[in-house]
Order: structure tokens, then C-alpha cells, then sequence
């Protein structure tokens, strides 16, 4: 070996070098002025940052021990309330899509239903019951769906097959965020 | 040897916290305690940062404990969730205070009363603290804990390459800024 071993000084003196090429190195050494006095240098350079003194603590083992406790108590409390709102707001969303959806729905075969029904006086014979006067049921949510524009049977009905699939899809992504927001300190590890 | 014993009853110490085993996660806490301060304050040279950087690294190490694998390196686990506890410390706490006070600080409260040469770890230091953040970790994670060079790539999630080149330069610019203080030791 007649190069200088400059390039793996650092690894020599850190240990972390296996022993064929260390014997190697050895060899240069013996023979090397110059990287033996590299490598003296970058001893006493770590020998200098190594004997800086560390930190003085101003808490005692115990008091810092009872604090990390007691923080583990509290942030796991936390934690728990925490995800718990998490996991109610986000359910609070498809939910109310859902019971929008069936109150909609409801309204909707009522009134449809309710305006298909002939008048009275034409199921009933007025001969047979007298009645003071002839009538038809109104049919108002009907009447108001049909002045909605471009309403249909089958716009409406496009309308709330939307609005269903909008909410299932909601619910299935709320249950992912509640598992996420109970799993996601897991992953900041 | 010693290491080696001292690695087993470690590990069976890690396993009892891990199945939550309080009073071994205490003796955890003041195994690690002044490795993790000490490591912060080397890095970032704020002592409150590294008590409250520390106490936040061992109650997520607690939280986190059951997922950490039998087997790796405990130390190289631990010592990167103080680093990131500390840098969620000083991303919230803005405006950080200047390096250089820090170490006037630090050096007129701990050290100077007690080190005669007290100039002489102001200036190694400073040298060390003007080191660019990715080679000073490099530095304090090799000379002040002790890793091992794959540690030490574990810790910063670098490549082993970057840890070798990292650490040069860092040994390189620190050897001639303290060239004065090397004959000395």
C-alpha cells in the first residue's frame, strides 16, 4: 500500500473497518509519516469534542422521571378525547345526509303518490254518499317538485340515486378517517 | 463482556416496557435520560429545549414502544424521536433564540464557574455550532453518543455514504478552525 490512506482515516479510527484491511492500514502506518500524523490529529480532535462536559439539568431524575409519567397519563387521556370528537364530527356529515336522503325520499313517493290518486268524487259514486260538495286532495309537494326546473320522475329519482351514493360514500369515508385518526400516532413513530 | 450484559438485561427490560411494565419504562427514562438532554444540547445548545424535547421523546417512545422490533437498536430508535421532538419543539416555539446567545448563556451559567478554561469550550463550541445542521448531527451522533456509522444513518435516514462524507467534512472544518486547541490535548 503506498497511497496515503486518507479516505479512510475516519473509518480506521472510528472501528469500523474489518480486520484484514485495519492490518492493512497498520502497515501503512508504519511506514507513513504523514497519515500517521492525520491520524493522530483527528484523535485529538475527537479527544477535544468528546471532553466538552454535557448538560447540567436543573430537575433531579426523580422529578423528571414523575413529569415524563404523568405527561403519559395526560397526553393518553387526551389522546382518547381527542380522537372521540374526531370520530363523531366526522360521522356527523354522512349521517345527515343519510336521514336528509330517507326525509326526501318519504316526501317524495308521498306526494307521488298522492297525486296519482283520482278525486274522490270519482272513486265514490256521490250518488251512493251525499256529499255537500266534489273535491281532490291536493297533491302540494308534487306540485312543487314539478316546478322545480327540468324535474321529472326520472330527473328526481337521478337526484336522489346522487344523493345516496354521496352519502354511502361519506359513511365509508368517515369509517376510514376514524380508523386513520385512531391509527395515525402509529405512524408518526 | 460488560456491553453484552448490559445489552440482555437492556432488552429484557425493553420487552417488560413493551408489554407495559411501568417501573421498567422508569428505569428506561433515567438510563436514556441525560444521553437524550445531552444529545439536544449539543445539537441545538438550548438547555430547556433538551429537558422539554427529552420528556416529550420518552412519552411518545412510551406510546410507540409496543411497534419498536426486538432486535434493532433501541438507542438509534430513541435518539430519532428525541430529534424529531425537538424539532416540533422549535418549529412552535418561533422566534428561536440566536446560537450565540445560547452559548454566552450556557456558558456563563454551567460552565465558566467551573472550567478554568472556560473561553476554550466557548470557542470549540462555536465551532461545532456553525458546523452546517446535517454535519453537526453527524458529529454529535458519532463523538458525544458513540453510534455506530449504520446508527447513525438510521437516526438521520440517510445513506451509510452520506454519514462517511458527512462526518469528513465535518472532522476537516473543525480540525482547522481548533487547529490552535489540538496540540494541547
Amino acid at each position: 500500500m503506498t497511497d496515503h490512506i486518507t479516505d479512510l482515516i475516519d473509518l480506521y479510527l472510528d472501528g469500523e473497518i474489518g480486520s484484514r484491511v485495519a492490518g492493512e492500514i497498520d502497515l501503512h502506518l508504519a511506514e507513513c509519516a504523514e497519515c500517521t500524523r492525520e491520524l493522530s490529529r483527528r484523535r485529538r480532535l475527537s479527544a477535544l469534542i468528546r471532553s466538552q462536559p454535557g448538560m447540567k439539568s436543573r430537575k433531579n431524575n426523580r422529578e423528571f422521571t414523575e413529569e415524563v409519567m404523568a405527561g403519559i397519563t395526560h397526553s393518553s387521556e387526551a389522546g382518547y378525547e381527542n380522537n372521540n370528537k374526531l370520530e363523531i364530527a366526522w360521522l356527523i356529515v354522512p349521517v345527515f345526509l343519510v336521514v336528509g336522503l330517507a326525509f326526501l325520499q318519504t316526501v317524495w313517493v308521498q306526494s307521488s303518490l298522492v297525486s296519482y290518486v283520482p278525486p274522490i268524487n270519482e272513486i265514490l259514486d256521490p250518488s251512493q254518499i251525499l256529499l255537500p260538495f266534489s273535491f281532490a286532495i291536493p297533491s302540494t309537494f308534487n306540485q312543487v317538485i314539478r316546478l322545480l326546473p327540468g324535474s321529472s320522475i326520472w330527473s328526481w329519482n337521478g337526484i336522489s340515486t346522487g344523493i345516496l351514493a354521496i352519502a354511502l360514500g361519506s359513511l365509508y369515508l368517515s369509517w376510514l378517517a376514524g380508523w386513520w385518526v385512531k391509527n395515525q400516532n402509529h405512524a408518526n413513530a | 463482556m460488560l456491553t453484552a450484559i448490559y445489552e440482555e438485561n437492556e432488552t429484557a427490560v425493553i420487552e417488560r416496557a413493551k408489554s407495559g411494565d411501568s417501573a421498567a419504562f422508569e428505569q428506561i427514562i433515567l438510563d436514556y435520560r441525560s444521553r437524550l438532554t445531552d444529545l439536544i444540547f449539543h445539537l441545538y445548545g438550548d438547555e430547556n429545549l433538551a429537558e422539554d424535547a427529552a420528556q416529550t421523546a420518552f412519552i411518545k417512545a412510551w406510546r410507540h414502544l409496543p411497534e419498536f422490533q426486538t432486535g434493532r437498536s433501541f438507542r438509534s430508535w430513541l435518539f430519532k424521536i428525541a430529534i424529531n421532538a425537538a424539532i416540533d419543539h422549535l418549529r412552535r416555539e418561533k422566534p428561536r433564540v440566536e446560537i450565540d446567545a445560547i452559548l454566552d448563556l450556557s456558558l456563563d451559567e454551567h460552565i465558566e464557574d467551573r472550567i478554568e478554561d472556560g473561553e476554550r469550550w466557548k470557542v470549540i463550541r462555536q465551532a461545532v455550532a456553525e458546523l452546517p445542521d446535517s454535519s453537526r448531527s453527524v458529529l454529535i451522533l458519532k463523538e458525544f453518543q458513540g453510534l455506530r456509522y449504520r446508527e447513525i444513518a438510521d437516526v438521520l435516514d440517510i445513506p451509510l455514504g452520506t454519514v462517511m462524507s458527512r462526518l469528513n467534512y465535518a472532522r476537516k472544518v473543525l480540525a482547522g478552525k481548533l487547529m490552535a486547541y489540538l496540540e494541547d490535548v
